[in-house]
């Protein structure tokens, strides 16, 4: 009768506490802390995402952000419309000043194009650009020539883009044999359409996936 | 006589009258089953509702705003926040100290462009998966001190303290999403894109800048710590806040510069939250607490505890009836054995400690077992209200394991049953020997 009774217990609190399981959702097992990392990325119109119907997903910074780095990472767009190389000392490299990112990622030389900057001058502001991110401690500088949709007058800015790489030990990424689609915008010459952002991105990624 | 000799005794008597013992034992356990089912459900639903009106925090909870208190409603439980005020570390420091107070902590509340994901998966049943990005607030918590937050955690679970890779969102993300409450989890594993905003001045015009990070969503929470759609871990939210507040003021949201935008102080229990809330307001800052609500609301609940443990304690009463019924029936039956036992030498205390102990077993073997039972059938019933609870999106019912409660049943049911045991003890005992076998 004892035994019995012992046995009823133990089955009615083992039963009691089976049913108080909880049944918690199904919880992602990813790492809770990723590497505290920031992006910059430097460039014009392209770059700013004009051209494309939805820039947050469909630029080509965004998509390298998305689909090259881990989470964790920090992604600031510094690009601004009509940046020369000159105007992005001023108005684009504050932002690499302040954030003090691990990669810059800069996309120059169109606006240059457009505004026929004499290549001497050029030059000399990308040697000034590459410069003063290398004083901030960036540790890697993507910098990316002119694709050969832009037309034959890309040619000398790409000469001058690779001399400048070459001498300052950056990390080429190499746009020239790409034909890249072009769409109209209006008030802009015309900006890659997103078909054209996503052969850019795949070339920044190939260049971020690489050995520095 | 031994107390062991008393204990054999009974268990011999007890086994001898298999049946009635069983009987008996079942009147108790069923009243302790009733007593125990009824106070357990009474707690958690007395939980549940002050979690509900102290918007899943600590009832001694106290929001502190980044203002200036109204010196015309300091005695109201939401009053209208006076000018704006920073509250930095310093002011921190100097509630913390104030007596009365548990514990501070600081949220920060952050505007944020909140890019969810393109596609969202199927078992979300979004009506309107648009996908655009959506402007709008994310709150900043000291996730490591979950339980002093008014949070509630919905589905999965809180951000990692330190995290820089998870958030948790809120009902009002789901409802911009076009998400029903019932599909919550599906939006666990997740990801978003937060951009904290900065305006900035750039050939003559206003122009935006971001501070991107992606995120994967691991909770879905309720929460009043401030307006947002996104709850993430102090740090991350102080790091947007900074990038935010170095540009130009935001129209719609404003700028307000101050490093913290609210605290959520704990006062030592509800009794002290008008003082705490009064030296804040000396100290300069606007505060509300749900104080008078909850006193109210508590005081209902009190009543109807009682009463539900009115009618458990009936139950238990009945069957400890039962025993002093059973004891007095042993008593007639066993007169030949009170007369050996007390011609063998028994005194009359032997003779009472026999029965009170043959009481008190019955009462607490059937007290265990009803308040296992009890217990059971509380969790059923928690099932069956977590069921439809889950079902309109609600947060669930958790019983918990009331070890305090069940042992209180256990013992109450043990005492009414030694109770119930006194008077035939006491008759078995003053049974003279000689008449107990004369009689016999």
């Amino acid at each position: 009768m004892n035994r019995r009774a012992a046995l009823l217990l133990l089955v009615l609190i083992l039963a009691a506490c089976a049913s108080g399981a909880h049944n918690n959702a199904a919880i992602p097992g990813e790492a809770s802390r990723g590497p505290t990392q920031t992006l910059v990325t430097f460039g014009g119109s392209a770059t700013e995402g004009d051209g494309v119907r939805d820039r947050l997903r469909d630029a080509w910074p965004y998509l390298v952000f998305d689909a090259a780095l881990p989470q964790g990472t920090v992604l600031v767009n510094a690009a601004l419309d009509g940046a020369t190389v000159k105007n992005a000392i001023a108005a684009q490299l504050p932002v690499a000043d302040e954030t003090h990112p691990h990669i810059a990622a800069v996309w120059l030389g169109a606006d240059d194009l457009v505004a026929h900057t004499p290549i001497p001058h050029f030059k000399a502001a990308l040697v000034q650009f590459i410069g003063a991110l290398k004083r901030l401690g960036v540790r890697r500088i993507l910098v990316a020539n002119l694709p050969k949709s832009y037309g034959p007058g890309a040619t000398p800015y790409n000469d001058a883009i690779e001399q400048v790489v070459y001498a300052n030990a950056v990390e080429p990424v190499d746009l020239s044999a790409l034909d890249i689609p072009l769409r109209p915008v209006d008030g802009l010459p015309p900006q890659p359409d997103a078909t054209g952002h996503r052969l850019v991105a795949n070339a920044f990624e190939q260049a971020l996936r690489a050995q520095p | 006589m031994t107390w062991r000799d008393a204990i054999a005794l009974a268990r011999r008597s007890v086994g001898r009258r298999g049946g009635r013992a069983v009987l008996t034992v079942l009147a108790v356990a069923l009243g302790a089953a009733l007593l125990s089912s009824l106070l357990i459900a009474s707690q958690a639903a007395q939980r549940r509702v002050l979690d509900q009106v102290s918007s899943g925090g600590p009832l001694a909870g106290i929001k502190v705003d980044a203002a200036a208190p109204d010196p015309n409603a300091l005695n109201s439980d939401d009053p209208h926040p006076g000018p704006p005020r920073l509250i930095d570390d310093a002011a921190v420091r100097r509630i913390a100290a104030l007596p009365g107070v548990d514990s501070v902590l600081p949220v920060i509340a952050t505007p944020m462009l909140i890019v969810p994901p393109e596609t969202l998966p199927a078992a979300a049943r979004a009506k309107q998966p648009d996908g655009d990005p959506i402007f709008d607030s994310v709150v900043g918590v000291d996730v490591a001190h979950e339980r002093d937050l008014p949070i509630t955690v919905l589905t999965g679970r809180l951000p990692t303290p330190g995290s820089n890779t998870e958030v948790a969102v809120t009902l009002d993300y789901l409802q911009r999403l076009g998400v029903d409450k019932t599909n919550a989890s599906a939006l666990v594993g997740t990801q978003v894109t937060l951009g904290a905003p900065r305006i900035f001045t750039y050939a003559q015009g206003r122009r935006f800048r971001a501070r991107w990070t992606r995120m994967t969503i691991v909770g879905v929470v309720s929460q009043e710590a401030s307006d947002g759609l996104i709850v993430m871990p102090l740090d991350q939210a102080r790091l947007a806040r900074s990038w935010s507040v170095a540009g130009a003021p935001l129209d719609n949201l404003g700028n307000n510069p101050s490093p913290y935008t609210a605290l959520f102080v704990v006062a030592h229990g509800l009794n002290k939250i008008t003082d705490v809330r009064a030296e804040i307001n000396q100290v300069g800052y606007s505060t509300s607490a749900p104080e008078t609500l909850i006193t109210q609301v508590q005081r209902y609940l009190h009543v109807v505890e009682l009463v539900l443990a009115g009618i458990g304690l009936i139950g238990l009463a009945i069957a400890a009836l039962g025993i002093s019924n059973a004891m007095l029936a042993a008593i007639r039956e066993r007169r030949r054995e009170i007369g050996v036992l007390k011609a063998v030498g028994a005194s009359d205390r032997d003779v009472r400690r026999v029965f009170l102990v043959e009481a008190g077993t019955l009462g607490f073997v059937g007290g265990l077992i009803g308040a296992a039972v009890g217990y059971g059938v509380a969790r059923v019933l928690a099932g069956v209200v977590n069921n439809y609870l889950a079902g309109q999106g609600l947060e669930t019912v958790d019983l918990g394991v009331p070890l305090v409660l069940l042992a209180l049943v256990v013992t109450g049911a043990t005492v009414l049953a030694l109770v119930a045991g006194v008077l035939p003890a006491s008759r078995a005992a003053h049974m003279p020997a000689r008449q107990a076998i004369a009689d016999e």
